[in-house]
C-alpha cells in the first residue's frame, strides 16, 4: 500500500505539471467531444459550438472534410456543412483527432520512438478499435476511437516531463529487449499506462475510458464491467503493433493475454485478419492524403 | 486446378464460407450503422436548417421594429416642426397682448376697476407664452439659458413644492450622492420634472406612491436601446408611479403632440410632447416602461459635465429706466409698435426700423447717436444675422441685443459667439426687457470708465 501511495504522489506531480502546460489545452475540446459522444441529447451545434470555440482547430477540421479521404461531393466551408455533408459522427472523429494530435508534435527519433510514430499507432489503434466495435458488435465504437487515440497519453506526458529518464527508459527497453513497461517500471515504479489513466480521470472522462487506458497492457486486471472495452482496446492495439504499424511500445507482448481476449469477446482470428486488412487501406489512404502531418503545417 | 480443389478442400470450402459469412456480418453491421448516422445527420441537418430559419425571423423581426422606430422618429420630428412654425406665429400674437396690456397697466391706477383685470391678461398671456414655450421645446429649437446645473437639487425642489400639493402621494427618493452635473435650462429641465410628477399624480387618481432616483450611468448602460446614445457619461432620472399603467400601443403614442388619453380639454397632449423635445434639445434620450395596471417608469438621461454649479442671480425682476437711444428692430408691425412703447414708457428715446435694410439707413448716419440695437432674428428682407454683420462692420462696438420668437436657436447662439451682448425671447415684459437693457448699456459704461 505505501508503494501504492508514493506512486500515486509521484504522478499526482506529474499531472500537476500537466495542468500548467500545453497538454492541458486539448482537454476542454477533447473533453467536449467526448461529452458529446455519450450524450443521445447532444447535437451538431453542440459540438460546433465545440470546434468553433478554437479556430486554429475549426480550420483544420475543414481541411480534413475537404481532403479527397472523406470525398465530400461539396466545398465544406463551415462546421456545420460538414456535419451535413460529411456526417456528425465523422466530424466528432476529425475534431478529436485533430485535437488530440496536437500534443503528438515531438518529432526526434530516439530507439525507434518519435510522436509522430506514436501518433500514427495511436491513429490506428483507434481506426481498428472502432472497425471492431462496428463489425463485429453492431457498435458505434466511438469511445473505442477515443480509447485508441488517448491509450499512450501517458508516452507524451513522460517525454515531456521527465525527459532524460524517458530517454534512458527507451534506450534500456531497446537494449534489454524489453517492453517499455517494463524499463518504465524498473525506472520509474510505474508505467505510462498509470499516468494515462490519472490524467484521463482527472481530466473527468468516462469510467470506461480511464479504466480501458490504464489497463492497455493488462486487460485482464480490469472490473467485469468494463471489460469488453478494455479487451477491445487491448486487442487493437495488439494488432497494430503486431503489423508494425507506427510506434510499438510491447514488441515482446504475451500471446495469451491476446488469445484470452479473443475468447472473452468471442471474436475470431480470420474475423480480425479481415478488419486489420481494411484498418491497412485506410491508414495508407490516410498517408497518401497527407493527414498525417499536422506536425508540418503547425511548425510553418 | 479443379480437380485439385476438388480433392483436398472440404476445409478450404468451408473456411471460405466461414470468412465469406462474416464479411456478410461485417457488411450487415455496418450498413445498419451507417444508415442510423445518416439518419442522425439529416436530423441534425434539419435542426440546423430550422435554427437558421429562426434566425432568419427573428432579424425580419428586429428589422421591422427598427422600421417602425424610425418612422415614429421622423413623425414626431415632422408634427414638431409644424408646432414650432404655429407657435412661433402665436408668440409674436402674445408679443403684442403682452406689451399692449403692460402699457395699460403703467397708465392705470391700481384702484382702477380695470386693474385687476389687466393683471389677469398679462397672466393669462404667461400661461399662453408657457404653452408656446414647450411647443418651441418640442420643435427642439428651444435652446434656452443653459447653464450647469445640479438635477438632485432640483429634483429635492420641484418635488418638495409638489407633494405639498398631493397629499395622497408619497415621493420617496434615492438620489446619488456624488452626481455629474448637468448643462441645461433650469427652467425647461423643471417643467420636464413637473410634466413627469403631474402625469404620475394624473394616473395614481386614487393616491400612490412615486419613485424619484438619480444615478451616474455612461452610453455602456444604454445598451439595447432602439437609439445609440452618443459616447460619454449621463445623469439618469428615473421615475416609477404605482399608477394605471398603459398598453403597448399608448405607450407608442404618448411622446406625439396632443396626444391624450384623458379626453378632450382635460389634457392638451402637450405634456410630454414638450418632455421630449427638451431632453432632445439637451442631447438626452428617454425611455418609458410600462404595462398595463402595473405602474410607469420614464427614464431620462442627459449628458453629464464634470462641472460644479454655480449660483446665479436673477436680474430680471425690477424695471429699471434709462434715457439712452435705442433703434428697435422688427418686421412684425405689432412687436414693432408694443415695442416702440415699452421703451418710451421706460424713458428711452427710440429709433424702429422695420426691415433689415432700414436698420442699417438708420443706423449708419447716427451711430454716435444710437447706444444699442434691439434686433429681430428672423426677418424676410436681410434676416438678424446679416443685419447683426453690417452694423457690426459699421461701429464694432455697437451693443446689441437679439430677440426672437423662437429661443436660442443655432443662428441665434451663431450670433451670440460672434460677441452679441445678450438674448431676449418675445413675448418680453418690460421687467425683463429693462433688465437686459441696463445689463448691455452698464457693461459699456464699466469699460469705458
Ligand atoms: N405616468 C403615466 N402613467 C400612465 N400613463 C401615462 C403616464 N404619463 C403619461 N401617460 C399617458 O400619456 C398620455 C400623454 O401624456 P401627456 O403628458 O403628453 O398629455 P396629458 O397628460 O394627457 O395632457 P397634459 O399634459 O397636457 O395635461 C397621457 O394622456 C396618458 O395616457
Ligand atoms: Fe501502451
Ligand atoms: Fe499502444
Ligand atoms: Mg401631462
Amino acid at each position: 500500500m505505501a508503494l501504492e501511495e508514493e506512486r500515486y504522489e509521484k504522478i499526482s506531480k506529474i499531472i500537476e505539471l500537466v495542468d500548467r502546460s500545453e497538454i492541458s489545452s486539448i482537454q476542454s475540446v477533447v473533453s467536449g467531444v467526448i461529452d458529446v459522444i455519450n450524450d443521445p441529447q447532444s447535437s451538431a451545434k453542440d459540438l460546433k459550438d465545440i470546434i468553433e470555440i478554437d479556430p486554429p482547430l475549426t480550420a483544420r477540421v475543414l481541411k480534413v472534410a475537404n481532403s479527397a479521404y472523406y470525398y465530400s461531393l461539396r466545398k465544406i466551408s463551415e462546421i456545420q456543412h460538414a456535419v451535413i455533408w460529411i456526417g456528425f459522427d465523422v466530424v466528432k472523429e476529425i475534431a478529436l483527432s485533430q485535437k488530440v494530435c496536437e500534443v503528438f508534435d515531438q518529432d526526434e527519433t530516439i530507439s525507434g520512438y518519435s510522436g509522430s510514430s506514436l501518433w500514427k499507432h495511436s491513429i490506428a489503434v483507434a481506426l481498428l478499435g472502432k472497425m471492431i466495435c462496428r463489425r463485429e458488435f453492431g457498435e458505434r465504437g466511438e469511445n473505442a476511437y477515443a480509447a485508441g487515440l488517448l491509450h499512450d497519453i501517458g508516452i507524451i506526458v513522460e517525454n515531456q516531463f521527465l525527459e532524460n529518464d524517458f530517454i534512458d527508459i527507451l534506450k534500456k527497453a531497446e537494449h534489454e529487449k524489453k517492453n517499455l513497461s517494463v524499463s518504465e517500471y524498473e525506472a520509474l515504479g510505474y508505467t505510462h499506462t498509470d499516468i494515462g489513466k490519472m490524467l484521463t480521470d482527472h481530466w473527468s472522462f468516462p469510467e470506461e475510458l480511464v479504466v480501458a487506458i490504464g489497463n492497455h497492457h493488462n486487460p485482464d486486471k480490469a472490473p467485469q464491467e468494463f471489460s469488453k472495452f478494455a479487451s477491445t482496446l487491448y486487442i487493437a492495439d495488439y494488432l497494430c503493433q503486431e503489423r508494425g504499424i507506427g510506434y510499438s511500445d510491447a514488441p515482446f507482448c504475451d500471446p495469451g493475454i491476446f488469445r484470452k481476449c479473443l475468447k472473452r469477446l468471442d471474436v475470431k482470428g480470420y474475423a480480425l485478419d479481415l478488419i486489420v486488412k481494411d484498418m491497412e487501406k485506410e491508414i495508407s489512404m490516410m498517408e497518401d492524403q497527407g493527414l498525417f502531418q499536422y506536425d508540418k503545417a503547425k511548425k510553418q | 486446378m479443379t480437380k485439385r480443389k476438388n480433392n483436398n478442400s472440404i476445409e478450404e470450402i468451408e473456411r471460405e464460407n466461414l470468412i465469406l459469412k462474416t464479411k456478410v456480418k461485417h457488411l450487415t453491421n455496418d450498413l445498419h450503422l451507417t444508415r442510423q448516422e445518416n439518419e442522425t445527420s439529416t436530423k441534425n441537418y434539419f435542426e440546423i436548417y430550422s435554427d437558421m430559419e429562426r434566425k432568419v425571423e427573428e432579424r425580419t423581426r428586429q428589422v421591422k421594429e427598427l422600421q417602425k422606430q424610425s418612422q415614429q422618429a421622423k413623425k414626431l420630428e415632422s408634427i414638431g416642426t409644424l408646432a414650432g412654425g404655429i407657435a412661433h406665429n402665436f408668440n409674436n400674437l402674445l408679443m403684442g397682448i403682452q406689451g399692449n396690456a403692460s402699457l395699460m397697466l403703467v397708465e392705470t391706477n391700481s384702484g382702477h376697476p380695470h386693474f385687476e383685470k389687466l393683471k389677469t391678461i398679462q397672466k393669462l398671456v404667461r400661461n399662453g407664452a408657457r404653452l408656446t414655450k414647450q411647443l418651441l421645446g418640442y420643435a427642439r429649437e428651444g435652446q434656452y439659458e443653459i447653464k450647469a446645473i445640479s438635477l438632485n437639487q432640483l429634483v429635492r425642489e420641484t418635488s418638495g413644492t409638489f407633494s405639498t400639493t398631493r397629499k395622497e402621494i408619497s415621493i420617496h427618493q434615492e438620489l446619488a450622492d456624488d452626481l455629474y452635473v448637468i448643462e441645461a435650462d433650469l427652467g425647461q429641465i423643471e417643467q420636464v420634472l413637473l410634466n413627469l410628477y403631474i402625469n404620475a399624480a394624473e394616473a395614481m387618481p386614487q393616491g400612490g406612491s412615486l419613485l424619484l432616483k438619480t444615478m451616474n450611468v455612461t452610453h455602456e448602460d444604454m445598451k439595447d436601446k432602439c437609439y445609440k446614445p452618443k459616447q460619454g457619461n449621463y445623469v439618469l432620472f428615473s421615475l416609477t408611479d404605482t399608477g394605471v399603467g398603459m398598453d403597448r400601443k399608448t405607450m407608442e403614442r404618448i411622446f406625439e403632440p396632443f396626444f391624450t388619453s384623458r379626453g378632450l380639454g382635460n389634457g392638451t397632449g402637450l405634456g410630454l410632447a414638450s418632455v421630449y423635445g427638451t431632453v432632445k434639445a439637451h442631447g438626452g434620450y428617454i425611455d418609458v416602461y410600462s404595462e398595463k395596471g402595473h405602474g410607469a417608469t420614464f427614464k431620462i438621461y442627459l449628458p453629464a459635465i464634470g462641472m460644479k454649479p454655480k449660483k446665479e442671480k436673477n436680474a430680471d425682476t425690477d424695471v429699471m429706466k434709462g434715457r439712452e437711444t435705442v433703434l428697435l428692430v422688427d418686421d412684425e408691425d405689432v412687436v414693432a409698435d408694443v415695442g416702440d412703447q415699452m421703451l418710451r414708457k421706460l424713458g428711452y428715446e427710440v429709433l424702429v426700423a422695420r426691415s433689415g435694410k432700414e436698420a442699417i439707413q438708420y443706423y449708419e448716419p447716427k451711430r454716435d447717436k444710437i447706444d444699442m440695437v434691439i434686433l429681430d432674428m428672423i426677418m424676410p428682407d436681410m434676416n438678424g444675422g446679416e443685419v447683426y454683420d453690417r452694423i457690426k462692420e459699421i461701429n464694432p462696438y455697437a451693443k446689441i441685443l437679439l430677440s426672437s420668437g423662437y429661443s436660442i436657436d443655432g443662428q441665434a447662439a451663431d450670433i451670440l459667439e460672434r460677441g452679441c451682448d445678450g438674448f431676449i425671447q418675445k413675448p418680453f415684459s418690460m421687467e425683463v426687457l429693462s433688465g437686459r437693457i441696463r445689463k448691455i448699456l452698464e457693461k459699456r459704461n464699466d469699460r469705458l470708465s
